[in-house]
C-alpha cells in the first residue's frame, strides 16, 4: 500500500484499478482508497488545468502503436522479408534487426492522420534498415546522413509521395511554432545490440495490454537461471518481502509464494520497473506468465553429468554442425492418469464442431471409399453396367461385378499426433489457455474419428533437461479411440519443451508401423526451451535437424499452433506449406479436424 | 516455325530450347513449378512454335485410365468405341499436356509408363490394340510440387521417365516485362507491381499461404491499363486473390499502397 503514495505517477494511467484483490483489511483500503481517489482527481485537475492548448490536442490527437502494431508488424515483415517484431518505446525508434522499437505513441501534431503517418514512415525505414543491416548485428555500416537515405527510402515508394507532402507540411508548421521541437522523423539505427537496453529504453517501453493472463516486458538482454528444487522451496526461511519483489525478484532464494494468486494486472507496472535478469525456475504449475523477450549473447551452460536409463537420442549442435552423440535421454511412458468427468463437460460446447466435421468426413468418405466392381453393394456401378452391356454386344463374356459398395478400406496412412505438453502452454491466447484448446482439439479428434480407422497415435512430451524427456503415449496405433478421452482430460502443463528429441522419438514410433504414409502431426509453438541450452539458434537448429531426419525416412511433419509467437519459429524450421498458425484459438479444433479430412481425401 | 498465332512467352533459362530438343528427341518432359507462373502458357507456346495440335487434359482425383484412354458406348443399339484424349493426340500425333498430373491416381498414371519409353505405344486393352506414337507426338504433364500434402509424391518408376523443368517466379525486371508485354502496362507501373509481388511473396516466407503468381500481376496491370486506379486494381486481382481474412487483406492493401 505505502507503493502509492511512494509511486507518484501511477494514477496517471488510465484503467487503473486499485488493487482490492491483493490487500488484506477491508476497513483499511475503503479509507484509503477514498482519499486516493480524492487525490487522484486533484492531480487530474491540476495536470489539465495546467497544460497548454496545443499540448492537449495533441494528446486527443495522439496515435497509439496498440491499435496498427499487428498491421505495421506485417508491413516491416514484407518490407524487409525478416521476421520482425514491432516494440513500443518512449525513447528514439530503432532497430536491431530483430525488433523495430517505435513510439507507444505518436502526439506530434493536432491531427491524428498526421501522427499515424509518422508511425508508418518510421516502420517503412527501420525496416529497410533492418533489411539492409543497418544495425549492430548488421553487417554494413549506418549511412552517413541517416536523414537523407531515409527520404530516399521513402521516396523510392510512389504511393508515399503524397503522403510525404502533407508530413512536410504539418513538418514545417509545427518547427515554426517550436523550432526547438525534435523532428518527428528522428530516428536512430543502432550501433549496438546493447544500446536497444539503454536504461531510457527499454525499460520505458510501455506494456501492452493485459489480455488473459500474459504480459510482455520490455526486451532483456540476458537471463541467468537458478533452479530451485523442492527442498529449497520447503527450506525456505520467513523473510519480508518488499512491494514488487513478491512473484519476481532481483536474487535467488528469496522466500515467496511460488505463483500463487493471480495478480498479474496490479504487478505489471512493478515489472516494467524491474530489471528481469535472473529468473528462477521451480517445478510447478504457473498462473500467470510474465513473458519477456530475451536477446541471448552470451551461453547458457549445458547439463553436467551422465543421465541412465532411458532411449539415448542424438542432439544437433548447429554451431558445430555434429551429432552430440546420446546426448539426450527420451523416457516413454504411458500416461495414467484419467479425468473422465472432463470430457462429459466439453462436449456440450463443442457439440456444434464435431457435427459439422462428421459431415464433411461422411462427404469425403463416401466419394473416395467407394469401390467399384464389386459383386454385391448397396448400388449399380454404371460404369460396369454400361461395359457389360458392350461385352454382350460384342459377344464377350459378361461381367459378374456391377455394384458399387461402401466398405471400409484400410487405409496405408499412419497419423501421429504430438502435442507439446510444456509449461509454455498454460499461458493464455485470447483468454484461452493454451493446454485447454488443445485438449479439446484432441478431444474432437477422437469423437470425429473413432469409425474411421485407428492407424493414429497420440501422445505428449516436456522435459527436463537432456537428460529427461518425457514422452507420453496417450494411445498407441491400433488402440481404440474410446479411452483416450479421459486420459486427455488428465492432461497438466508441466516441464519444460525440448522437442528435437520428442520428434525423433515419435519418427521411430511412425517408422515401426507398416503404413505407405507417415505423417507426424505437431502441436506446439516450436519455440525451443529447456534448462540446459535448449533455446534461440541452438534449439531451433537441432528441431530443423530433426525435421530434415523425418523426411529423409519418409515421415513427412506438419504443424499447427495458435500461439502468435509460432509466426518467429514455425516458418523457418517448416517451410511456408507445412503448418498453419490459427488466428483464433477457437479454430484449433476445427482446423486439426480439417486437417485430417485432407489426409483421408488423398 | 513461330506463327502469327503463336501466344506469347518469355524464356527464362533454356526452357524453350529443351523442349525443343526434347520434342526432336522425342522424351517425354516434367514441368514443376508453383502456381500462375507460366507452364500452360509455356506448352501453348511450345505447341504453336512447332507446328503441333495441343491437347490439354486437366487431371483431378477422378480421373481414370478410361478418361484417357475411350471407352465403349452404346449408341442406339450399337456399341461404339470412342477414343479418349490421349488416344487422340496419339493417333494425330499431338502434343498432349496433362496438367497436375499428381491429382490422378496413380493406377490411372501407369497407362503412360509404355508411351514414356523406348517403346513409344499406347496400350488399348479393350480394343486389343497396340499404337504406336508417331515421331510428331509429344507427351508433356505438369505438377505442382508446393500444392499436394506432402506425400502425394511422383512415384520414382514414373518420374524417372521424364526430362524435368523447374518453373519459379521470374527475376523482377524479366517479370516486369513480361506484365508490360502482356498488358500494355507502362514499363515504370509494371516495374512496381513486380516489386509489390516481391514484398508479398515475402511475406510467404513468413506465413501466408498463397504466394502472387505472374498471372495475378497480369490481371492488375491489364485493369490498370484499362483505366482503373492502380490502388483498386491492386485489391480486387491481388489482394482479394490471394485472401479471405479481413487482417491480413489490410495489409497486403497498406503494401500495395505504398507502391501505387
Amino acid at each position: 500500500m505505502i507503493k502509492r503514495e511512494r509511486n507518484g505517477k501511477r494514477p496517471e494511467k488510465p484503467g487503473f484499478v486499485p488493487e482490492e484483490a491483493a490487500a488484506t483489511g477491508l476497513g483499511k483500503i475503503l479509507d484509503f482508497d477514498l482519499q486516493f481517489l480524492i487525490w487522484q482527481g486533484v492531480h487530474k485537475a491540476l495536470k489539465w488545468v495546467s497544460r497548454d492548448p496545443a499540448e492537449r490536442r495533441r494528446q486527443q490527437a495522439a496515435a497509439s502503436l496498440d491499435e496498427t502494431r499487428e498491421r505495421l508488424q506485417t508491413l516491416a515483415r514484407a518490407l524487409s522479408g525478416l521476421p520482425l517484431l514491432l516494440r513500443p518505446t518512449t525513447a528514439l525508434p530503432g532497430t536491431d534487426g530483430r525488433h523495430l522499437l517505435l513510439p507507444s505513441q505518436a502526439a506530434w501534431f493536432e491531427e491524428e492522420s498526421d501522427n499515424r503517418r509518422v508511425l508508418l514512415f518510421l516502420t517503412v525505414i527501420l525496416a529497410e534498415a533492418a533489411r539492409l543491416g543497418f544495425h549492430g548485428g548488421g553487417d554494413r555500416q549506418p549511412p552517413t546522413d541517416p536523414a537523407a537515405w531515409a527520404d530516399g527510402v521513402l521516396l523510392g515508394y510512389p504511393g508515399l509521395h503524397a503522403e510525404l507532402a502533407l508530413h512536410r507540411d504539418a513538418e514545417a508548421a509545427r518547427r515554426a511554432r517550436d523550432p526547438e521541437a525534435t523532428p518527428a522523423l528522428a530516428f536512430r539505427f543502432l550501433a549496438r545490440p546493447d544500446a536497444l537496453l539503454a536504461p531510457g529504453d527499454a525499460t520505458a517501453a510501455t506494456p501492452e495490454a493485459i489480455d488473459g493472463s500474459e504480459a510482455e516486458a520490455p526486451i532483456q538482454e540476458s537471463v541467468s537461471r537458478t533452479t530451485v528444487d523442492k527442498e529449497d522451496q520447503e527450506a525456505n526461511t520467513l523473510m519480508h518481502n518488499f512491494e514488487k519483489v513478491e512473484t519476481l525478484d532481483e536474487y535467488k532464494g528469496l522466500a515467496r509464494d511460488f505463483d500463487g494468486e493471480d495478480q498479474l494486472d496490479d504487478q505489471l507496472e512493478a515489472m516494467q520497473e524491474l530489471k528481469l535478469t535472473e529468473v528462477i525456475r521451480v517445478d510447478e504449475t504457473v498462473h500467470s506468465v510474465y513473458r519477456a523477450e530475451l536477446l541471448m549473447t552470451d551461453g547458457i551452460g549445458d547439463m553436467a553429468g551422465e543421465a541412465t536409463g532411458g532411449i539415448p537420442y542424438d542432439e544437433w549442435d548447429p554451431a558445430k554442425r555434429a551429432y552430440r552423440k546420446g546426448w539426450c535421454r527420451v523416457f516413454p511412458g504411458k500416461l495414467d492418469a484419467r479425468d473422465p468427468e472432463w470430457a462429459a463437460e466439453r462436449l456440450p460446447e463443442l457439440a456444434e464442431t464435431i457435427r459439422h466435421l462428421r459431415k464433411t468426413l461422411e462427404k469425403v468418405i463416401s466419394a473416395t471409399e467407394q469401390l467399384r466392381r464389386q459383386p454385391d453393394g448397396p448400388e449399380v456401378d454404371l460404369d460396369a453396367a454400361i461395359e457389360n452391356r458392350v461385352r454382350l454386344n460384342l459377344n464377350e463374356p459378361p461381367l459378374s461385378n456391377l455394384y458399387l459398395d461402401r466398405r471400409r478400406r484400410r487405409r496405408d496412412l499412419a497419423v501421429l499426433v504430438l502435442v507439446d505438453l510444456s509449461l509454455s502452454t498454460d499461458a493464455h491466447v485470447e483468454g484461452k489457455r493454451v493446454l485447454d484448446v488443445s485438449k479439446d482439439s484432441l478431444l474432437v479428434l477422437s469423437e470425429v474419428f473413432a469409425h474411421y480407422g485407428d492407424q493414429v497415435e497420440v501422445a505428449g512430451f516436456f522435459s527436463h533437461t537432456r537428460n529427461q524427456v518425457h514422452y507420453q503415449t496417450l494411445k498407441r496405433f491400433d488402440e481404440p479411440w474410446a479411452p483416450l478421452k479421459a486420459a486427455i482430460g488428465a492432461l497438466e502443463p508441466m516441464g519444460y519443451t525440448r522437442i528435437g528429441p520428442a520428434l525423433r522419438h515419435a519418427t521411430r514410433q511412425l517408422l515401426k508401423t507398416k503404413a505407405k504414409h507417415r505423417v507426424l502431426l505437431v502441436l506446439s509453438d516450436g519455440k525451443p526451451s529447456d534448462f540446459d541450452r535448449y533455446e534461440g539458434r541452438y534449439g531451433v537448429g537441432d528441431i530443423r535437424q530433426a525435421i530434415r531426419e523425418a523426411e529423409s525416412q519418409g515421415v513427412h511433419m506438419h504443424a499447427l499452433a495458435i500461439d502468435s509467437q509460432a509466426r518467429d519459429y514455425l516458418p523457418q524450421m517448416l517451410g511456408s506449406q507445412r503448418f498453419a498458425i490459427l488466428k483464433h484459438p477457437g479454430d484449433l479444433p476445427e482446423a486439426l479436424g480439417a486437417f485430417f479430412i485432407r489426409l483421408m481425401r488423398r | 516455325m513461330p506463327t502469327l498465332e503463336t501466344p506469347y512467352y518469355r524464356e527464362i533459362d533454356h526452357e524453350v530450347t529443351t523442349c525443343e530438343l526434347a520434342w526432336r528427341e522425342r522424351l517425354p518432359l516434367l514441368l514443376k513449378g508453383p502456381t500462375g507462373c507460366g507452364k500452360t502458357r509455356f506448352v501453348e507456346h511450345m505447341a504453336a512454335r512447332l507446328g503441333r495440335p495441343l491437347i490439354t487434359i486437366a487431371c483431378n482425383e477422378d480421373t481414370t485410365a478410361a478418361d484417357l484412354l475411350g471407352r465403349h458406348l452404346i449408341i442406339g443399339g450399337d456399341t461404339v468405341w470412342c477414343d479418349g484424349p490421349l488416344t487422340r493426340a496419339v493417333r494425330e500425333g499431338a502434343i498432349v499436356y496433362l496438367d497436375e498430373f499428381l491429382e490422378a491416381r496413380a493406377d490411372t498414371l501407369v497407362v503412360i509408363h509404355s508411351l514414356t519409353d523406348h517403346r513409344r505405344r499406347l496400350m488399348l486393352d479393350r480394343l486389343n490394340e497396340e499404337l504406336l506414337a508417331p515421331a510428331e507426338f509429344m507427351l508433356i504433364v505438369s505438377y505442382n510440387p508446393g500444392y499436394q500434402l506432402g506425400f502425394k509424391e511422383l512415384k520414382p518408376s514414373t518420374r524417372q521417365r521424364f526430362l524435368a523443368v523447374d518453373f519459379t517466379y521470374p527475376e523482377p525486371e524479366v517479370e516486369a516485362e513480361i506484365v508490360v508485354a502482356e498488358s500494355g502496362l507502362a514499363a515504370d507501373r509494371a516495374k512496381q507491381l513486380v516489386k509489390l509481388a516481391g514484398k508479398i511473396r515475402n511475406l510467404k516466407h513468413l506465413g501466408l499461404s498463397e504466394a502472387p503468381s505472374t498471372r495475378l500481376l497480369v490481371g492488375a496491370a491489364k485493369l490498370m491499363q484499362a483505366g482503373m486506379p492502380p490502388r483498386l486494381a491492386c485489391q480486387i486481382a491481388v489482394v482479394n486473390a490471394l485472401t479471405d481474412d479481413p487482417e491480413i487483406a489490410q495489409s497486403l492493401q497498406d503494401l500495395a499502397n505504398l507502391h501505387f
